[in-house]
């Protein structure tokens, strides 16, 4: 369990990113941080991971202070992060040597290593490019093999930083089965994205905006809250943008859709 | 202006062919999508439009000129096609926003009044705040506002062809929505624009035509509505299919070979107030 408690933050140049802002990060759960481009989402998991020095407040992991040399070994021993650039991502230039650094970091005996590395590599369909050099990869695969890294150890909380951004619809698929995998193993996800199909399955989603968090609850509660998504900059899910514009055409749907399948449903009862 | 792929196979050093002998052919004003599974050879197609990557075999040829060739002149080349690439971090190397913006006028013989003037509409168009951002250095940007930025830096010097390679990722919806209303406006003032991207949405809110790619080969150069026709096919091929065709099948509406918002909107309407009446 995470607990962040009335945190700020600012770069060295003075301008507020992170206001004092608490939250807490369930063990088992989903939780999606929503927020447009530049709100201080990837600043804040950065804060979390003691990757960069609060200005003000507590970070706790199982109320251990992240501030003290026990709370980052807690740290870098749970916590695992796909960066939004997977670029920043690979400490080594072969896709398999770079998966197996990070599984001796977890003390994965050697002799069972090459066979997590094929394993992770089937998950993201990436089967048999082993010793492909990262530099060689197109972007989507990048991104896949930076999830690979993460899908192949074991670790008990795992942030996405926008790392499906740039994967084509069932690459994107996959990958959210894998985090479905990862729920139902009791691990602890953090996802953020831009793409709503990403965090339509999350138990809470966080939105934020001015440097806050400005709502908090179900992904139903969030997704369909059309203002606060508008007013905060955030895409519209396509079911909602058409309640909406509807709506305004005076043809009323009985309750907002939030996928195609209730959308459809939801036009069929109109008559 | 006439663009044209002829025979062209493109492999990286000793890579299977990326792209297999490939026609294609694209004429002034369009806005053509290019689509198909990540890894399927998009990047490799742009940049090599862009003159990247020279093929082992065909030509790339602008108005009947082969674009690899020695004689061929660069510099004006550059300034009639700009390409903005997947990874924008990668094409920055000044030291603040302003002058990564102003660097591609500097060979266009302009006045500095009027470097200024391109130079703040670009920002403006791309949703740059000018006070707050003009002197940050393009490094400390977060994700979304370099994409921003790099746009603005192909769109300040007016190119005659805009090649962009997933402009979206990562942006929000205002940034989606403020980007898709600058290209919509460059595609009516003629500015021929040949974009990547993963999103069946968006390419059809906005693609004359899409070229899908898979295996080497173009397997679809056609309009929206025809390549998003078949699920079981989008599937095979992994671009998915837009939001409104997925709605329209499944309640049984004939969106008329139109598949953005506007038009499915209209459809509803005029099928729910008919009802009405
Ligand atoms: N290293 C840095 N130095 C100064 N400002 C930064 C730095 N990194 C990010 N910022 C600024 O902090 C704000 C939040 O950035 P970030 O947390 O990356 O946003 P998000 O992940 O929500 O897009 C942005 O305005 C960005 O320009
Ligand atoms: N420098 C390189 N050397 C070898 N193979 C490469 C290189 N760059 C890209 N590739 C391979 O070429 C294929 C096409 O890449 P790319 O054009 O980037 O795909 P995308 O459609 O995702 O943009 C991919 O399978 C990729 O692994
Ligand atoms: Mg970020
Ligand atoms: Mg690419």
């Amino acid at each position: 369990m995470i607990n962040v408690s009335n945190i700020s933050f600012t770069y060295n140049n003075n301008k507020k990113i992170i206001e004092n802002i608490s939250l807490s990060i369930e063990p088992g759960k989903v939780t999606a941080i929503l927020g447009k481009n530049g709100s201080g989402k990837s600043t804040l998991v950065r804060l979390i991971l003691a990757l960069l020095p609060i200005s003000d407040g507590k970070i706790y992991i199982d109320d251990i202070d992240i501030n003290c040399k026990e709370g980052i070994n807690q740290i870098r021993k749970q916590c695992g992060i796909v960066f939004q650039n997977p670029d920043n991502h690979f400490v080594s230039p072969i896709i398999e040597d770079d998966i197996k650094f990070g599984l001796t970091n977890h003390h994965v005996p050697e002799t069972i290593q090459s066979d997590c590395v094929k394993s992770a590599l089937d998950k993201v369909s990436l089967t048999g490019y082993e010793k492909r050099n990262v530099s060689t990869l197109s972007g989507g695969q990048k991104q896949k093999a930076a999830a690979a890294g993460i899908l192949a150890v074991d670790n008990s909380i795992i942030f996405f930083d926008e790392a499906t951004s740039m994967l084509d619809p069932n690459g994107r698929k996959e990958l959210q089965l894998c985090i479905e995998d990862l729920r139902n193993q009791n691990k602890t996800i953090v996802i953020i994205s831009q793409n709503i199909e990403d965090v339509l399955h999350a138990d809470k989603i966080l939105l934020i905006s001015d440097h806050q968090i400005i709502k908090s609850g179900s992904a139903r509660d969030i997704l369909t809250d059309y203002e606060t998504l508008k007013g905060a900059g955030i895409q519209i899910p396509f079911p909602v943008q058409v309640y909406h514009d509807l709506f305004q055409k005076g043809i009323k749907m009985k309750n907002c859709p939030l996928t195609s399948g209730e959308l459809a449903e939801e036009l069929c009862s109109l008559k | 202006m006439q663009l044209e792929i002829k025979h062209a196979t493109v492999r990286y050093s000793n890579s299977d062919k990326i792209l297999d002998n490939i026609d294609l052919n694209i004429t002034e004003g369009q806005f053509l999508g290019i689509t198909g599974k990540a890894g399927c050879g998009k990047t490799t197609l742009l940049e090599t439009i862009a003159g990247f990557h020279k093929p082992e075999s065909g030509f790339v040829l602008l108005d009947g000129q082969n674009i690899y060739e020695k004689r061929f002149v660069s510099q004006s080349f550059r300034k009639r096609l700009q390409i903005v690439f997947q990874f924008p971090e990668n094409q920055f190397f000044e030291s603040d926003i302003w002058n990564e913006i102003g660097f591609g006028l500097k060979n266009i013989s302009s006045s500095p009044e009027e470097k200024e003037r391109k130079t703040i509409e670009a920002m403006l168009a791309v949703g740059l705040d000018i006070n707050e951002m003009k002197n940050v250095s393009p490094f400390a940007l977060s994700g979304g506002q370099k994409r921003r930025l790099a746009l603005a830096c192909a769109i300040v010097v007016s190119p005659e062809i805009l090649l962009l390679d997933e402009p979206f990722s990562g942006l929000d919806g205002d940034g989606q929505n403020q980007i898709i209303s600058i290209l919509k406006d460059l595609h009516r003032n003629g500015t021929t624009i040949l974009m990547v991207s993963h999103d069946p949405n968006v390419l059809s809110e906005v693609a004359d035509k899409i070229v899908v790619l898979d295996a080497g080969k173009i397997q679809f150069n056609d309009i929206p509505s025809r390549v998003f026709a078949d699920k079981y096919l989008c599937d095979k091929l992994g671009i998915g299919q837009p939001e409104t065709k997925i709605t329209a099948d499944l309640i049984g509406l004939d969106l008329d070979e139109d598949l953005t918002y506007s038009n499915f909107i209209k459809k509803l309407e005029k099928k729910y107030l008919a009802a009405h009446d």
